[in-house]
């Protein structure tokens, strides 16, 4: 530490009043007699003195002022040493020991204690506490800092996912039950967050907007169809639009369906039906709310098939039934086959099926058949087919299939023989999660269920519990 | 209605129709024909012997409708005010709860309670009300039998607005029963409007201290400014009203493609729409059959009849969607929403209730159509005894149980 060496050898304001007073004096008087000396002689004893007077005066302010200033030097010495250093290196001690102590502290969060403890401390009790106070501030500005990072970080690492999946689950409810849920966080972050959940709140509202929007005009489109074989290609392209804009299914079938039929219904909503072969089981019957989506799956397979082969040549639908696997029906054309970077994609679709608001590009067909597939359980897949095109199979749950004769779903008797690997499991995919908790985050216990008399009131309490 | 006295044995004045007992609510379509054969506007008589005029004309009720200067809801106007009993009501709510705004008045709280209803989007909406329906199903779903009216189609509204308003999910079962009560006109009618009322109180006023995101929070902090006697009447009108009408609505659609199995094959070809269904369920049974509670400011002429001053109004809404004078496809024209069944747009049922309600119902309809495509009736349909309003009291269905974990539609993964 370049602390000067103070100088020892300063003279008190005594002594430093007589070598002034001396040094004074001397030319002063010297200063006098001269003047007597060459003044006419009738004037001297006058002259002498009015010197003599202003000599003295002179010498006596000259040793005043010398003893005033050696005193206030003293002083001064005196009141700025403290222990063994001078104010100028205390203050020096502060700046470039403590405070870059401190600065460091506050970034670790360690204690104002623990910092101080560690430097070494102005000895003057006025700088002790400027540095205390200095240090206070440091540190709660440092930690205030330290927090929002966190807080920062924290929003971006598990809040927002968690946002978005809450606005997932259920866009209405979502701020409610978010705003329970936020820890305390500084204003900033706070407006931040805020501004971030109704942001994703408004473009997930307008999403879904468009997407039920185009549902509802969907099944406007379908509904004003006349039926028939020239409009079968438009119901179907309206089917399509409902499906992906998450609509309810208009078209829904009450009864089981023959495979066979819904191969038939199937070929024929795309309008080339006779180039469509097909082979189907006898007596197997497909789950009335499967079957719709399963003609749609197999309608827009069919589409693709038709449209990526020649068109002199026959696609092939061949359906057939496994006690353990289901039902598969594989839709095979000769057609050039799917490129490896269009397998990926179609692969990618079915492992997550998107809806209107999420489309990768306009080529709806199979986006339109993950949804279905998710929805309703059914597994499907693409790959080279032995003709030279492409092969799409669409697996049938087991659960699904009715035997003509029983009538009855083989699921009971097979869903345990089913090996795990060979099926979907007993709860497909498209299952929702169980549902999660209601709402609101501290309410009321349910209502009585009987109406009660009117002196009771009828409805369990409003608020949340006020205590 | 469960004091009415036995019959027409009282007849009323000028071949007077009595308007209560199992006449009008067991047959309203028989009644309503009667009444047409006296006329656009027919003389009747209350439970109690209380006078009043039965308009069933289209156009007459749109006049009405249409006048709110002639033709007012405010009571302080009727000139039998005193002589019911002023302990049970004859009938429903607008006669024996607070008087209505006045009309500057009561167009800036229409205003207001409409801005807090429309603050929920149409999407948001429907989304709660798919929620609350599948919900509903999800519990039904593996029981292969349900009462449709009691279960399901009631709740579901309910269950929206208790949402709306902010208010615990198990409110929905108890509201049901108490706004039925009050809608029906019911002899506990003022008591369950009593109990409404007061929950809608305690609700205004814990919102008045912690405002929330829900209906009451947002009218209370609406720029208008309404004070919290206003929010609470304004609040109690809808909670006691829109539930059950829109319950009505759902059941009257449910029995309607139930008893009709080509309109149900209708809608699962896709060849028509729910919400085509749904108007033509509000032009042929329409759940409000009858409005209570206009008042001839004063003497006046109304279908061929003298109206006098201070005479009590009872509006045939069901009479009126199919008067015969209208043209026979009214009610068949798909675009058509000419109906009288919320009103006359800016004298009725205030927007946007109006579609509020439509997208509810619509929403009931098709996640249970979709969920539960093979329901079929078992036994027999019930009616609930009200000559103010019709809805099936029960609307038993078997259907095919589905078991395992409810199909819900999984949001698309974005």
């Amino acid at each position: 530490m370049p602390v000067h060496e103070p100088s020892r050898n300063r003279t008190g304001p005594g002594r430093q009043a007589a070598t002034a007073l001396l040094t004074v004096t001397a030319p002063v008087s010297l200063a006098c007699a001269w003047t007597a000396a060459v003044a006419p002689v009738q004037d001297r004893p006058v002259l002498a003195a009015v010197t003599g007077a202003l000599a003295l005066a002179l010498c006596a302010a000259g040793a005043v002022t010398a003893y005033r200033a050696g005193a206030a030097r003293g002083a001064r010495e005196h009141g700025g040493r403290t222990g063994d250093r001078t104010l100028e290196q205390e203050v020096g001690l502060l700046t470039d020991h403590l405070l870059p102590a401190l600065v460091e502290g506050a970034r670790g969060g360690r204690s104002l204690d623990e910092v101080l403890a560690e430097q070494p401390r102005p000895g003057h009790p006025a700088l002790d506490r400027l540095a205390r106070a200095l240090g206070t501030e440091l540190l709660a500005a440092g930690e205030r800092a330290v927090r929002i990072e966190q807080q920062v970080a924290d929003l971006d690492r598990f809040w927002l996912p968690l946002v978005t999946a809450r606005i997932r689950e259920d866009r209405v409810s979502a701020p409610e039950r978010l705003a329970a849920e936020y820890p305390e966080v500084h204003d900033t972050v706070a407006s931040l967050r805020e501004h971030l959940q109704e942001e994703l709140v408004a473009a997930d509202r307008r999403a879904g907007t468009a997407a039920a929007a185009a549902a509802v005009l969907g099944s406007r489109i379908r509904s004003g169809l006349p039926p028939g074989p020239d409009t079968a290609r438009a119901a179907h392209l309206a089917d399509n639009l409902l499906t992906l804009a998450e609509g309810r299914a208009t078209r829904r079938r009450t009864r089981p369906v023959p495979v066979r039929d819904l191969l038939r219904d199937a070929a024929h909503r795309i309008g080339d039906a006779h180039r469509v072969r097909h082979r189907a089981p006898d007596g197997a019957l497909v789950d009335g709310h499967a079957a719709e989506a399963l003609t749609q799956v197999l309608a827009e397979l069919l589409d693709n098939a038709l449209r990526f082969s020649d068109p002199g040549s026959e696609v092939h639908v061949l359906a057939a039934e496994d006690e353990h696997t289901g039902l598969t029906v594989s839709v095979e054309d000769s057609g050039p086959g799917l490129r490896r970077s269009e397998h990926e994609r179609a692969q990618r679709l079915l492992a997550e099926p998107p809806g209107l608001a999420s489309l990768e590009d306009e080529r709806t067909g199979l986006a339109v058949v993950a949804r279905l597939a998710d929805r309703h359980g059914l597994t499907v897949d693409l790959r080279p087919s032995p003709l030279g095109g492409t092969s799409a199979s669409v697996l049938v749950p087991p659960h699904l299939i009715i035997r003509e004769h029983t009538q009855q779903t083989r699921s009971r008797r097979h869903r345990a023989a089913v090996p795990p690997t060979a099926a979907p499991s007993p709860v497909p995919r498209f299952m929702s999660p169980p549902l999660p908790p209601p709402a609101p985050p501290a309410v009321a216990p349910a209502a009585p269920l009987s109406v009660p008399s009117a002196a009771a009131p009828a409805f369990a309490p409003v608020c949340e519990d006020t205590a | 209605m469960s004091a009415a006295p036995a019959g027409p044995s009282r007849p009323g004045p000028a071949g007077a129709l009595v308007f209560h007992g199992p006449d009008v609510a067991g047959n309203p379509a028989a009644f309503c024909t009667r009444a047409r054969s006296l006329g656009p506007v027919a003389p009747i008589l209350l439970e109690g012997d209380v006078p009043a005029w039965f308009v069933t004309g289209y156009r007459e009720v749109h006049r009405v409708l249409g006048r709110p200067a002639w033709f007012t809801r405010d009571p302080r106007v009727w000139n039998r005010r005193g002589r019911a009993g002023a302990d049970r009501p004859p009938t429903p709510h607008p006669l024996w709860t607070q008087p209505p705004a006045e009309e500057p008045e009561r167009r800036r709280r229409a205003e207001a309670l409409g801005d807090a209803l429309a603050a929920t989007c149409w999407s948001d909406l429907r989304s709660l009300s798919l929620r609350v329906a599948d919900r509903l199903i999800d519990t039904l779903a593996p029981r292969g039998r349900a009462d449709l009216a009691t279960q399901y189609a009631h709740l579901v509204p309910a269950g929206v607005f208790v949402r709306l308003y902010g208010l615990p999910e198990g409110h929905a079962g108890p509201l049901v029963r108490e706004a039925a009560q009050v809608m029906d006109g019911s002899k506990d009618a003022a008591a369950a409007h009593r109990r409404i009322r007061s929950l809608v109180e305690t609700l205004v006023a814990d919102r008045r201290k912690r405002p929330r995101h829900d209906v009451p929070s947002r009218l209370l902090a609406h720029p208008y400014g309404l004070t919290d006697p206003e929010v609470i009447a304004d609040l109690t009108s809808v909670l006691a009203t829109a539930p059950t009408a829109t319950g009505d609505w759902v059941s009257g659609t449910l029995r309607l493609l139930l008893a009709d199995r080509s309109r149900a094959a209708d809608l699962a070809a896709g060849r028509s729409t729910v919400s085509q269904v749904l108007d033509e369920v509000l032009w042929h049974h329409t759940p409000v059959q009858n409005l209570l509670g206009r008042f001839a400011v004063q003497d006046c002429e109304l279908g061929g009849r003298r109206i006098g001053r201070g005479d009590l109004l009872v509006l045939g809404l069901a009479a009126a969607n199919t008067d015969p004078l209208l043209a026979p496809e009214a009610g068949r024209a798909h675009a058509s929403r000419a109906h009288v069944s919320f009103g006359r747009t800016g004298h009725g049922c205030p927007p946007p209730a109006p579609a509020m309600a439509g997208t509810v119902a619509a929403a009931a309809v098709e996640a249970l159509m979709d969920r539960l495509p093979d329901l079929r009736p078992a036994g027999e349909l019930r009616w609930r005894p009200s000559p103010w309003t019709r809805g099936p009291g029960s609307l038993p269905v078997h259907f095919t149980p589905v078991r395992g974990v409810p199909v819900v539609i999984a949001p698309p993964r974005t």
